[in-house]
């Protein structure tokens, strides 16, 4: 037994509440396996999750947790980053939570690279509302608002966020747990929004409508939809057409994170407020010179001060 | 006698019989019952624990944290699947 989760689940609340076969559980205790080995303490997290399957991770996980509204997981994430940047803030939720109900909260975390790891638990389909198909059911798929079938076209998440501009952007499968875990442990190191999109099975409500209510069965069918990264650049674009590439996709070490640019803003608007003070008061020196220059002080400060200031001393 | 310790462990309260670590186990160790005495009426069980090298392809694929496998170097007694008690450190 290598990690004891007992330590960071509450065990009063167990079994999971999770259909036999569902990926949730993989994707939960590889995600402790990755905390433990990077050794944070509980009070240190902060974990939140919107509505659905996926978003029930809150109730079992021993940190700091919230259970928000649904889609809007993200944005009260962000939330909590900016005004605790020491604490480490995660995102546990579905697709249809995360990318079809939340996407324009996606879109905007990736644009601005605040750094919240949002674990997206893919499994294809609205689990807990009954079945009904989402913006990442395959064509063809049944569910229950599609009885004979999606015809819409899906949308490639990874892609999504490369293009919004996330730091890091990876995909993993919960039918491999060990690569999950070097996945989300990178996702938790890396400073700034990352993003790890695991293909999860769903057995009861996408498994049993598509003659795949067997979880072992199910795994080897999204495996088929499966490349690894490695395998992928051997392949030419007609074979990786209806492939997903699994492993890390996108990695930017050089965009800077919310918190840290806006830390440096505080530091340098605090700093002008000062060198205004004292020049108000005529008590400048010429060390406060030293500490902001003269255009710096211009761009930062949205007023004109000098000439009003000029005006009045002349009265 | 030392205190009998099996190489793989099933919490049968928080099974729920999905058959993956069936599905992924190597060397068919586990095997999956109908028991009326646990909750969800069918459970994976250990059947050929002698057979177990503790790889915890099992352990790692469990959604429900009910399967612990011990580490490889650590002894253990315990009873094989004829009733014979063997002694087993790998």
């Amino acid at each position: 037994m290598a990690v004891d989760y007992t330590k960071y689940l509450r065990m009063d609340k167990m079994p999971l509440y999770w259909c036999p076969g569902c990926g949730d559980g993989i994707v939960l205790k590889c995600y402790l396996e990755a905390i433990d080995e990077l050794g944070w303490g509980k009070d240190d997290c902060a974990m939140v999750s919107g509505i659905g399957c996926a978003a029930r991770v809150t109730g079992y996980v021993d940190f700091h947790t919230l259970h928000t509204i649904h889609g809007r997981a993200i944005a009260v994430a962000a939330g909590i980053k900016m005004s605790h940047p020491d604490k480490h803030v995660f995102v546990f939720g579905g697709d249809g939570d995360i990318v079809h109900i939340g996407g324009n909260h996606l879109l905007h975390a990736c644009r601005r690279n605040v750094d919240v790891t949002v674990v997206l638990i893919n499994n294809w389909i609205y689990g807990m509302t009954g079945g009904q198909h989402s913006c990442t059911t395959p064509p063809g798929a049944k569910a229950s608002t599609a009885p004979r079938g999606t015809f819409e076209p899906t949308i490639d998440v990874c892609q999504m966020a490369i293009g919004a501009g996330a730091g890091y952007v990876a995909r993993g499968f919960a039918g491999d747990p060990t690569r999950l875990k070097k996945l989300i442990k990178e996702g938790l190191e890396y400073k700034g929004f990352s993003l790890i999109d695991v293909f999860s099975p769903c057995p009861i409500n996408f498994g049993r409508r598509n003659k795949l209510g067997d979880p072992a069965k199910l795994l080897e069918h999204m495996k088929s939809f499966l490349v690894s990264s490695a395998k992928a650049k051997r392949m030419s674009e007609e074979e990786l057409k209806g492939k997903f590439v699994m492993g890390v996709l996108h990695k930017d070490t050089e965009k800077p994170e919310l918190t840290a640019s806006y830390k440096g803003l505080i530091e340098k608007a605090q700093a002008s407020d000062e060198y205004w003070a004292k020049y108000v008061k005529g008590t400048l020196t010429e060390d406060d010179k030293d500490k902001i220059t003269r255009e710096e002080l211009k761009k930062l400060y949205p007023y004109d001060v000098e000439t009003p200031l000029k005006e009045w001393k002349k009265l | 006698m030392a205190k009998k310790r099996m190489p793989v462990e099933v919490n049968y309260d928080l099974c729920k019989g999905c058959g993956l670590c069936v599905h992924v186990c190597p060397k068919n160790v586990l095997e999956m019952v109908e028991d009326l005495h646990v909750w969800m009426g069918t459970t994976a069980k250990v059947m050929r624990p002698e057979d177990c090298i503790r790889c915890k392809m099992c352990e790692d694929i469990c959604p429900d944290f009910s399967i612990t496998v011990e580490d490889i170097g650590v002894e253990l007694t315990f009873e094989d699947s004829k009733g014979n008690l063997i002694t087993k450190s790998k």
